[in-house]
């Protein structure tokens, strides 16, 4: 479904993606571990468009991506869930909601009402919440807003990045049990992680990233071999 | 009595000081700048509606007119030329010193549009009134329900339209709403353009209450708006208000019991404390803006 | 040299201290609209100390220095927490706030016929001691163009020490400096005084050659210009400044016939410069890279 092919992307003359290579099937959940500093984050920014990369294609369901921005790209189909959340701190929860429906032209108002029901029904905390200031709520529940948001723009496939992180294991399960229903439900999802037990929990084909590079891919189960968990950590090898 | 009857006038000036902060907070707000060649573009749009006066025949209301379109066309000229072209963050002071050198371009052709130091600048005639023991005048209290009218259509604007929503959600995050669809370089031009038509207003307003324009406007109004801004905090729309406002009183209440010079001295010194004492004004907004991308000064 | 020519290049020579006062607050990061105040500081001590005291010219300026600093210093430990347009915000109203106490001291003197000292709004005049000294106008061009040389050689041999490069870091990244152990706050402070002692002595060399000042000489209006000239000179080093004073200056009295829309040209040059040099003409990168190049061939 997500095809990238040989992505060089630099930050001046350092080069934090090394030719990355990857693919994220239709309707499986793919996911990205490494250790920090590997460049998930600078991988996720490319594809959502936010950086330009050097080299490199990537395309989504045969349609390329590459030096496209943002918008074009959500427009596309490929919505990100960033690091940190990155809610709108002043702005209500319904108006973060509404935020994520940007892409969406003037016309699908409807569309759009139907769907902010939609997340209410997924995340009854949200509706719960739903004409506070964003900034107010916890961590775990932002999260869910961040991601309620960028189900609104009606993506192909969802790209999280670390959406475990700064969370409390409690939630941390709460937020994995959403992504798990969210796959059931038929969402194609390209994670990256630090927690690499309960990505791979929920994962259907995992890559290893490592410097720039993908070291290692496969499935969950390949993963038995400690080795190689020892190699995403501790890079070399 | 003395005491309401310089309030009253206090909040007549400081209506049209908060038009000022608008505009100064809106551009703060959402693209996190300073516009230096604010006031100069106000200044453009009046000397141009001067100029144009005798040509165009329309009295007061071509003042109006002409003075609001000429400070909105300014306003988009300095935007192309020093914002556009500068990036985010890096390019933020490049940006506020290149309008820095438009304010002078601007300034030098308001002058040769009026070279006279001093010109009559005739508003709308309203009649003036006593309400009880209290003198009210008849154009000040128009400007008054016309800043107030526009306070209003602005907040309905902003809270209640999809556009601006894009420009609070640009506001509170460029980053993430571009990430989300938001076309934040068009909607930074549109935000200029309202600043613009705002400023212009409110030249308009305090022009016609003078009766008169000269070169200095354009340093002043530059001045004033950027003081109600800081006095209220800065980027904060409810802050400009709030700040003008309370320059227009401190201000006028000043020049009543010490007299003209003193005035400005209150009003410099006022705005000093603030800076020192608590530099985030009267909303207490942060002067360290902490994005979760990155910490920038502001 | 006719006399003419002499009081433009003087002019130029003396706006050429205040614009590298803006360019010393800029080097750390700052921008200044009240440098001009710290002039007049200068000013209203030089001509005091010279006309009212009767000391020597060099005890003047060096006390007109050490006022401006002492001045810059106060502002600098006032606005401590502040930058940006905050900082930039205080520094007009601390100048405007100076200012209107110049106005209201007044401490004229009667000496030998003739009123000196400062008298409000009406200024401090005869301030005549180049002229009771027997310096003419060349000789004082000689003079002030004397010391800003010898300004210009301790800014240049500052730009390779640590101390320049310190303050260069402070200025780009103030956190990145603080992670490498330089101390911000020290930078900023010692820059800020040090910017106030060159406005300061320029001040005095202005009252000496003006014989006569007044508090609405050092308007924000003077300042915007000095700090124009820093700014689209360049602050990567201590030549831009002067080559902004060179450039609005020589080009005023050299096109005469432009004189009335040179704003209006210039402003418009420098918003476009900027576009495509967004740090002035004579950039930190550019010097640099001269730097590298001349390295090169000659070592």
């Amino acid at each position: 479904m997500l095809s990238v092919n040989n992505l060089v992307t630099s930050y001046g003359l350092i080069k934090a993606l090394k030719g990355v290579s990857l693919e994220a099937k239709k309707g499986a959940v793919t996911c990205i571990l490494g250790p920090n500093g590997a460049g998930k984050t600078t991988l996720m920014f490319t594809l959502a468009g936010i950086l330009a990369p050097d080299t490199g294609t990537v395309s989504l369901l045969d349609q390329n991506l590459m030096g496209l921005g943002a918008p074009k790209i959500l427009r596309k189909g490929l919505a990100l869930v960033p690091e940190n959340r990155l809610v709108f701190a002043d702005l209500t929860v319904s108006e973060n909601l509404l935020a994520g429906a940007f892409s969406q032209s003037r016309a699908m108002s409807a569309q759009v009402s139907d769907d902010i029901d939609k997340m209410y029904d997924r995340f009854p905390i949200l509706k719960a919440r739903h004409d506070q200031p964003a900034g107010n709520l916890s961590g775990g529940e932002q999260q869910m807003l961040a991601l309620a948001r960028a189900l609104m723009s009606r993506p192909s496939i969802l790209l999280m990045d670390e959406p475990s992180v700064g969370l409390s294991p409690l939630i941390v399960d709460e937020i994995f049990a959403i992504i798990k229903q969210l796959n059931d439900d038929g969402m194609s999802i390209l994670l990256v992680e630090q927690n690499a037990t309960k990505a791979l929990q929920v994962a259907d084909y995992f890559y290893l990233l490592d410097q720039g590079k993908v070291t290692f891919s496969g499935t969950p189960d390949q993963l038995k071999d400690d080795d190689i968990i020892k190699r995403a950590y501790l890079g070399g090898g | 009595m003395d005491m309401l009857q310089t309030s009253i006038d206090g909040l007549m000036m400081g209506s049209t000081y908060a038009l000022l902060g608008l505009s100064f907070a809106l551009v703060f707000g959402v693209m996190r700048r300073i516009n230096l060649a604010f006031g100069a573009c106000l200044l453009f749009g009046a000397s141009l509606a001067i100029y144009l006066e005798p040509i165009l025949g329309w009295g007061a209301w071509g003042l109006f007119l002409v003075t609001i379109v000429g400070a909105a066309l300014a306003s988009s000229y300095v935007e192309r030329l020093c914002f556009a072209p500068h990036g985010k963050r890096q390019g933020d002071v490049t940006a506020m010193v290149a309008s820095f050198a438009v304010w002078m371009q601007l300034d030098e052709i308001s002058s040769q549009l009026l070279p006279q130091r001093t010109h009559a600048f005739q508003g709308i005639e309203v009649p003036n009134f006593w309400w009880g023991e209290l003198f009210v005048r008849g154009d000040q209290l128009l400007h008054f329900a016309i800043a107030l009218v526009s306070i209003l259509l602005l907040y309905l604007l902003l809270y209640k339209t999809r556009f601006g929503l894009l420009v609070r959600a640009t506001a509170d995050s460029s980053e993430t709403a571009h990430l989300l669809g938001a076309p934040v370089p068009w909607l930074g031009f549109t935000i200029f353009l309202v600043a613009g038509i705002l400023g212009g207003l409110a030249a308009f307003m305090i022009l016609s209450a003078d009766g008169y324009v000269t070169p200095l406007f354009g340093l002043w109004s530059t001045f004033k708006g950027l003081v109600a801004m800081i006095i209220g905090g800065v980027g904060s729309l409810v802050g400009a208000v709030l700040g003008g406002l309370i320059l227009g009183l401190v201000e006028t209440h000043a020049g009543a019991a010490l007299g003209a010079e003193f005035r400005d001295m209150v009003t410099f010194g006022m705005v000093f404390l603030v800076l020192i004492i608590r530099p985030g004004g009267l909303m207490g907004v942060k002067i360290y803006r902490t994005d979760s991308l990155a910490q920038e000064r502001v | 040299m006719d006399i003419y020519l002499a009081s433009v290049l003087t002019n130029m020579t003396l706006i050429a201290f205040l614009a590298l006062s803006a360019y010393l607050v800029l080097v750390v990061g700052e921008v200044s609209f009240g440098q001009q105040a710290f002039f007049g500081i200068g000013a209203y001590i030089t001509a005091s100390a010279t006309a009212l005291a009767g000391v020597h010219i060099f005890w003047g300026l060096l006390a007109g220095a050490i006022g401006g600093a002492s001045f810059a210093l106060l502002l600098g430990l006032l606005t401590i927490r502040l930058s940006g347009i905050y900082f930039a915000i205080s520094t007009l109203c601390f100048a405007e706030l100076l200012r209107f106490s110049l106005l209201h001291i007044r401490f004229a003197q009667n000496i030998d016929g003739r009123i000196i000292g400062p008298d409000g709004p009406e200024g401090f005049s005869n301030i005549r001691w180049i002229f009771e000294n027997n310096y003419a106008v060349t000789d004082f061009l000689l003079l002030a163009v004397t010391c800003l040389i010898i300004l210009l050689i301790v800014l240049f041999s500052l730009e390779r020490s640590p101390i320049m490069l310190g303050a260069r870091m402070v200025g780009d990244d103030p956190v990145l400096a603080q992670s490498q152990g330089l101390n911000p706050t020290y930078y900023r402070l010692s820059f800020i005084a040090f910017s106030g002692a060159v406005a300061g002595f320029g001040g005095g060399l202005f009252a000496l050659f003006n014989t006569h000042i007044e508090p609405a000489m050092f308007g924000v209006m003077l300042g915007i210009h000095g700090l124009a000239y820093a700014i689209i000179g360049g602050c990567g080093s201590a030549i831009g400044p002067l080559l902004g004073v060179v450039l609005d200056i020589g080009l005023l009295e050299s096109i005469r016939q432009l004189a009335a829309y040179r704003m209006i040209i210039f402003g418009g040059l420098v918003a476009l410069l900027l576009v495509f040099r967004p740090e002035g003409i004579v950039s930190p990168r550019l010097v640099s890279r001269l730097k590298s190049r001349w390295r090169k061939r000659y070592l």
